[in-house]
């Protein structure tokens, strides 16, 4: 056997053991559905919703007209809102996940690597046919508020609806109003690779029953109005905790480890531990050394980040003001420290 | 079993062993050649972090940022050497991309050998606004070239 074919050899062992887990969790979910009996009932009925077709493309584009004429139209209020949402487009870094490597911008694609399986994210343009041009305001504050879909299917959470449900009505329909204003793409929606049991979707709903907690951010009155800013970046927009949080079984952020780092982060590989933890976790940087982090990438070793993370400062945290950068690392370093070493 | 099949068995058996040294060998070399590589790469950000610790924290001890370009310059000369094949699996982050797309690894590793001189031109000519943008761009090339190129 050549030295060759061993890396491959690893990786399908690791998918298949992750695989295994999957399976395991989602067994457990089915038995919980016994105790959550009214959950499974309701989201039968949303799975069947969703088999419906979406809405004709006429419709759909009456409405991303009213939308964009709303945007347009409306003079230097709706150019605020429109400007509102592009930053907290950048943000909520929508454009990292929801454009591909080479692809058209917000057009869908990326894969999100997972213990379950591929996912692939959706198109986001105002594509009346494939993106979300059809949808009502009220249809996309659902979406990120509840995590379903104008047809009522529930998203899996690897769309961090955990954390967008967070954000303020008002930020949200700014985000949408801006989202009105991108280049329009006709790219289909590619179908995600999961393995067969998490192909199912009504176990979702007892999944949200169990872990998801929907409601805006509600501020620390004992914090100051810094804190409290980052704070609301960090969890409701910027949705650090996605992807530096150990998840369990059922592909839940474990609550007591937030921010501790995981195993499997979106492209496969760990993510670090950013709980202020002196020895695993960046404990040892300063706020402004976090802060530098966020604007070019830099981290006190002056190393440069890669892969994802570097994504996620250009398209999001470089273009947030100085301002709102010290507010996540303000926040973001008043975090319990966890003693937790990652391999990254 | 005859003489001729005791004598191909074991030219066989001494073969393979042969083979499984060989193979130890260069895996031996390929942990040292990631091990090398990792240096250089962890050589040239402490050289970013402390050409940052003179330009915006102020320190004017310690080495001078002429000697920190030199070395940056030295450290940039030629990146797709430090990646020979074979070296892709082990205690590496380098994505697959980087022998499988040679010639854009070979690119990002062009703009980060630029970044470099231009940084090192930069600080020769004492202009402290043209020395925080030549940085800029050396950090943007970095960047770049880890963000198609390094797991994380």
């Amino acid at each position: 056997m050549g030295m060759g074919s061993l890396p491959e050899a690893r990786g399908s062992c690791r998918r298949r053991h992750r695989r295994c887990g999957g399976a395991g969790a989602w067994l457990l979910l089915m038995l919980a559905s016994a105790v959550a009996a009214q959950q499974t009932a309701e989201q039968g009925a949303r799975a069947d919703q969703a088999a419906a077709p979406e809405q004709g493309s006429t419709a759909a584009s009456e409405v991303r007209d009213t939308a964009r004429g709303k945007a347009r139209g409306g003079g230097s209020a709706a150019n605020a809102t429109v400007e509102r949402g592009r930053y907290l487009f950048h943000a909520a870094l929508c454009g990292v996940c929801h454009t591909a490597k080479g692809g058209k911008p917000l057009a869908g694609g990326r894969a999100i690597e997972s213990p379950f399986g591929t996912f692939y994210t959706s198109n986001i343009t105002p594509d009346p046919d494939y993106g979300i041009g059809g949808w009502s305001d009220e249809d996309f504050v659902r979406a990120l508020s509840e995590g379903v879909s104008p047809s009522g299917t529930s998203y899996y959470p690897a769309f961090p609806y955990t954390s967008f449900t967070k954000l303020t009505r008002e930020d949200k329909l700014a985000l949408k109003a801006y989202l009105d204003t991108v280049e329009p793409v006709a790219q289909p929606n590619r179908p995600h690779e999961l393995a067969w049991f998490p192909a199912w979707r009504w176990p979702i709903g007892i999944w949200k029953a169990l872990y998801f907690h929907p409601g805006t951010f509600q501020p620390d009155p004992a914090r100051g109005d810094t804190w409290n800013r980052g704070a609301y970046l960090a969890e409701a927009a910027t949705h650090c905790a996605e992807c530096h949080s150990p998840r369990n079984v059922f592909g839940a952020v474990e609550q007591g480890a937030r921010y501790s780092g995981a195993d499997a982060g979106i492209e496969g590989g760990g993510t670090p531990n950013i709980t202020p933890d002196k020895a695993t976790g960046i404990g040892t940087w300063t706020r402004s050394m976090l802060a530098f982090y966020l604007e070019i990438g830099m981290d006190p070793s002056g190393d440069f980040a890669g892969g994802a993370m570097a994504h996620v400062i250009d398209e999001g945290t470089a273009k947030l003001t100085a301002d709102d950068r010290a507010a996540i690392a303000e926040y973001i370093l008043s975090l319990p420290p966890i003693a937790h070493q990652q391999e990254d | 079993m005859n003489k001729l099949q005791v004598i191909v068995a074991t030219l066989a058996a001494v073969g393979l062993a042969g083979a499984a040294l060989a193979e130890d060998l260069s895996q031996e070399k390929v942990e040292q050649a990631i091990k090398y590589r990792k240096n250089v790469m962890t050589t040239m950000g402490g050289e970013v972090g402390t050409a940052i610790g003179r330009l915006r924290d102020g320190f004017d001890y310690g080495p001078s940022l002429e000697a920190v370009a030199a070395g940056l310059v030295a450290n940039t000369q030629d990146i797709p050497a430090l990646f020979p094949e074979g070296t892709d699996f082990g205690d590496t982050d380098a994505t697959a991309e980087v022998w499988s797309d040679a010639q854009g690894f070979a690119d990002k590793a062009q703009q980060a050998k630029d970044a470099a001189a231009a940084f090192s031109e930069a600080v020769s000519s004492g202009d402290k606004a043209a020395i925080m943008g030549a940085f800029k761009d050396l950090g943007d090339a970095c960047k770049g070239c880890h963000e198609a190129y390094r797991k994380n």
